[in-house]
């Protein structure tokens, strides 16, 4: 039998409480509260689907369990850009058609937001580092690496460090 | 595995506390990656010590001070000299483990991919344990058995000591896996002190194909005291895996395991010994 506890976190820039189990995941959490842009992929931590960022660093929510997220920043995908002004990779992912099926997408969005916040310009090494958890496996990664170029480039100002 | 209650204390003691209140039922938690590859236990709780100021990487005199709840990430980030451990972080997948995944956890729970324990056991690293007193292990004695299984309720690991990689030590890191964020199909490592133009010191390490990270005592007492000459070292690594049963993973035979341990172990061996000699050829 698990105990229900409550648990406080700042979610996508709100201060909520929830009633969680200790068995509970912060991606179980999350979809039950509404927030269905996380995907739930492999749910052993190795596809990214479910990436969200807590604390500034992209985590996987599958493995991660909710409790873990109590007093802690978590920021998902609902929270990042509107429909009217999208993030800039939001907006570059759509220009340079890096979408196909979608549901990779919002994890990849997540772990390029936690890096470009870190990193504005990485090297390629830093971006094989941030990206090595987010799985694609209808684009070949091409497009949505246009879209990351696009996006360094026009948020910088300059010539991304990383050359293609 | 699936806990049935979880604790989040604010200080190590009120964790100690917790933790050997709850006997055998009691689970510290930090990354906490691990527990999915963890079987159920009626009545298990969670208890989590992220939150106890056990996290950061200090430069000591001879070498580094790392806190338990380091995370994977932190040591890829930590830039000073004589730190190495960011090349073995770097390669424990995925970037998003790395940011949760610590360093207490990754040792403290064995499994056959483990890989930091290898660069630990190479560098003669030591671990700090804190129960009713601190003591401080080496990284042969901590890793001799499961170490979960060996301490008692209410034991956290709360430090790992390792030192300053400089010549005449050098160190040597290899790791095969079929994709970058797939478990090791075969690591190891192997750190070399030289005293002039001889091997003073060898240490060398394997996992994956074998049931736990593990020294090969056999090869390393083969080379030391031995004139610093690679063309030595396959028949040192040829007598360290006798007697080891090596386990092909993820459909590779046991006989592949073998012939590919014994050409990383080479490697790692080579790196070390131009590492030990500054980088020279």
């Amino acid at each position: 039998m698990s105990i229900e506890k409550t648990i406080r976190l700042t979610l996508n820039g709100e201060a909520r409480e929830f009633d969680v189990t200790a068995a509970e995941s912060l991606l179980d959490l999350l979809r039950r509260s509404g927030l269905t842009g996380t995907k739930r992929g492999c749910e052993d931590g190795a596809c990214g689907s479910c990436t969200v960022i807590m604390d500034g660093l992209a985590v996987n929510s599958c493995i991660t369990f909710a409790f873990q997220a109590h007093d802690r920043e978590v920021w998902t995908i609902e929270g990042i850009g509107e429909y009217g002004n999208p993030h800039p990779f939001q907006k570059a992912m759509v220009e340079r058609a890096g979408v196909q099926c979608g549901f990779c997408i919002p994890g990849i969005v997540l772990a390029v937001k936690a890096m470009l916040d870190e990193i504005p310009n990485p090297s390629g090494g830093e971006i094989l580092e941030h990206l090595d958890g987010n799985y694609c496996r209808c684009t070949g990664y091409e497009k949505i690496e246009d879209a990351l170029h696009e996006t360094i480039a026009e948020t910088v100002g300059e010539e991304p460090l990383w050359t293609r | 595995m699936t806990f049935e209650d979880f604790l989040i204390p604010k200080t190590l003691d009120e964790a100690r506390e917790a933790l050997e209140t709850l006997g055998d039922r009691g689970y510290a938690l930090a990354g906490g990656t691990a527990f999915q590859y963890v079987a159920d236990r009626p009545g298990a709780t969670a208890v989590d010590i992220t939150r106890l100021g056990l996290r950061g990487i200090d430069r000591t005199a001879d070498g580094f001070r790392i806190g338990a709840t380091t995370t994977l990430t932190d040591l890829v980030r930590y830039r000073a000299e004589g730190w190495v451990l960011d090349r073995v972080a770097t390669r424990i997948p995925t970037h998003q483990v790395r940011n949760i995944s610590t360093v207490g956890g990754n040792i403290s729970r064995l499994f056959p991919w483990s890989d930091l324990p290898l660069a630990l056991l190479v560098l003669e690293g030591r671990v700090v344990v804190s129960s009713d007193e601190e003591r401080t292990y080496e990284a042969l004695e901590f890793f001799t058995a499961q170490p979960l299984n060996r301490f008692g309720p209410g034991t956290l690991v709360t430090a790992v000591i390792v030192p300053a990689v400089a010549p005449p030590l050098g160190f040597g890191f290899k790791k095969e896996s079929t994709t970058n964020a797939a478990f090791s199909l075969m690591t190891a490592a192997a750190a070399i002190t030289l005293a002039g133009d001889r091997l003073d010191k060898v240490r060398l390490a394997a996992n994956a194909a074998l049931p736990v990270p593990m020294r090969l005592t056999e090869a390393e007492a083969a080379l030391e005291g031995r004139p610093a000459d690679p063309a030595l070292f396959e028949a040192a690594i040829e007598r360290g895996m006798a007697g080891l049963e090596w386990h092909g993973r993820e459909g590779m035979s046991d006989e592949f395991a073998r012939h590919l341990a014994a050409v990383i172990l080479r490697d790692v061996l080579e790196e070390a010994l131009r590492a030990a000699k500054g980088g020279a050829e």
